[in-house]
């Protein structure tokens, strides 16, 4: 793996969370998204695994491994989020 | 000369407390009474040193800092952060740049960030009416290597430096690190080590940092995980504000979470708070 190769995954996956549409796109149509990505052939299996061993060993940076695994598990957002705090929030704020 | 009327430091991530409500409520409670320590102090200023997660500084940036010099600022909103706009200060931003610069410390501007919950996560505490003006002073954990202890340290005296420097008066300016303490992200290790995250309370209480501040980034993360490096942002601003004696104020090891969570307050010299 070149690192000019891993800067390309990296700055796929480093704009999943800034073009909505490439997060649905991803979500849909994985292969095409990896394909015009110009993504080699080790770089779209580990993708297609998404473990965080897979991810690593093609030199994903540890953060955008996270990204990566919050685009294609959308169900962790109901872990990784703050909205039960919001509301317990504004009521300490209201009460002083 | 402007004045640091208060410094704390906290975690800065809060997830779902399912399956851990009474850990969880704790470390609500904690970030709450952090939040009260800086709003008691009415600063006119926040600076909030934290990281960005690659949602605005990509994973090529070579810089070890930055700093947001925007009017204003919109979280960026993942983790259902609501996207309510902070006022920016950037005459502060750009003085505080070239006051680093002149003395061999570069820092990169940011004109427009969107924070993520590393900022903005705390924000919801200790600026929640939005009557602060915002600083955000990012660390650069995700480059290459890393940013070193020593580094971090140097920003912190220089931040302090710099608010000392400032006219008028009557600027009242508070510091908040935020980040830690131990985690491992992306990793198949994932975890906590409530020891590292306990020893390094106990020496932020006793104000005897030294050691971290020579460790190198390798050496944190062995142990603490590569998120462990956030204490760095911690080290900012103790390092801004020499003779403070920290409280521990709340540590929770939240394993759903896979992060060490603590916040500290930082009692200022001739403080009566």
């Amino acid at each position: 793996m070149s690192s000019a190769s891993a800067a390309r995954v990296n700055r796929l996956l480093a704009r999943l969370f800034q073009e909505p549409e490439l997060l649905a796109r991803l979500r849909t149509e994985p292969e095409r998204v990896f394909e015009e990505s110009k993504l080699s052939a080790q770089e779209s299996a580990a993708l297609r695994d998404g473990s965080f061993g897979a991810l690593e060993r093609v030199g994903v940076h540890p953060v955008l491994r996270m990204h990566y695994q919050m685009a294609i598990n959308p169900e962790l957002g109901n872990h990784v989020t703050i909205r039960d705090f919001l509301p317990l929030l504004h009521a300490r704020l209201r009460d002083g | 000369m402007a004045e640091i009327v208060a410094a704390a430091a906290t975690s800065h991530i809060l997830m779902s407390p399912a399956g851990a409500d009474q850990a969880a409520s704790r470390v609500f409670d904690g970030m709450c009474r952090v939040g009260q320590h800086i709003r008691a102090a009415r600063p006119d200023v926040i600076v909030l040193v934290s990281n960005d997660h690659m949602f605005n500084i990509g994973p090529e940036a070579s810089a070890p800092f930055f700093v947001g010099c925007g009017h204003s600022y919109v979280p960026f909103g993942e983790m259902d952060i609501p996207r309510d706009e902070y006022r920016g200060d950037p005459q502060f931003a750009l003085g505080l740049i070239a006051h680093c610069s002149r003395r061999g410390v570069a820092l990169e501007s940011l004109a427009n960030l969107r924070p993520d919950h590393g900022i903005a996560v705390p924000l919801l505490f200790v600026n929640p009416d939005r009557d602060a003006t915002v600083v955000p002073l990012l660390v650069n954990h995700s480059r290459e290597h890393g940013v070193s202890g020593a580094e971090c340290w140097r920003l912190g005296e220089l931040l302090g430096e710099y608010v000392a420097s400032l006219a008028p008066a009557s600027r009242r300016v508070a510091l908040v690190g935020a980040g830690g303490l131990s985690h491992r992200v992306g990793s198949e290790t994932m975890g906590v080590d409530e020891g590292f995250d306990r020893d390094f309370l106990a020496d932020f209480e006793r104000g005897d940092l030294a050691r971290w501040r020579d460790m190198t980034v390798e050496e944190i993360e062995r142990v603490a995980g590569n998120g462990g490096v956030e204490i760095m942002n911690w080290m900012i601003v103790a390092a801004a504000v020499p003779g403070a004696h920290a409280a521990t104020v709340y540590y929770e090891a939240m394993p759903s979470w896979l992060t060490g969570m603590g916040g500290a307050v930082l009692r200022l010299p001739g403080a009566t708070r």
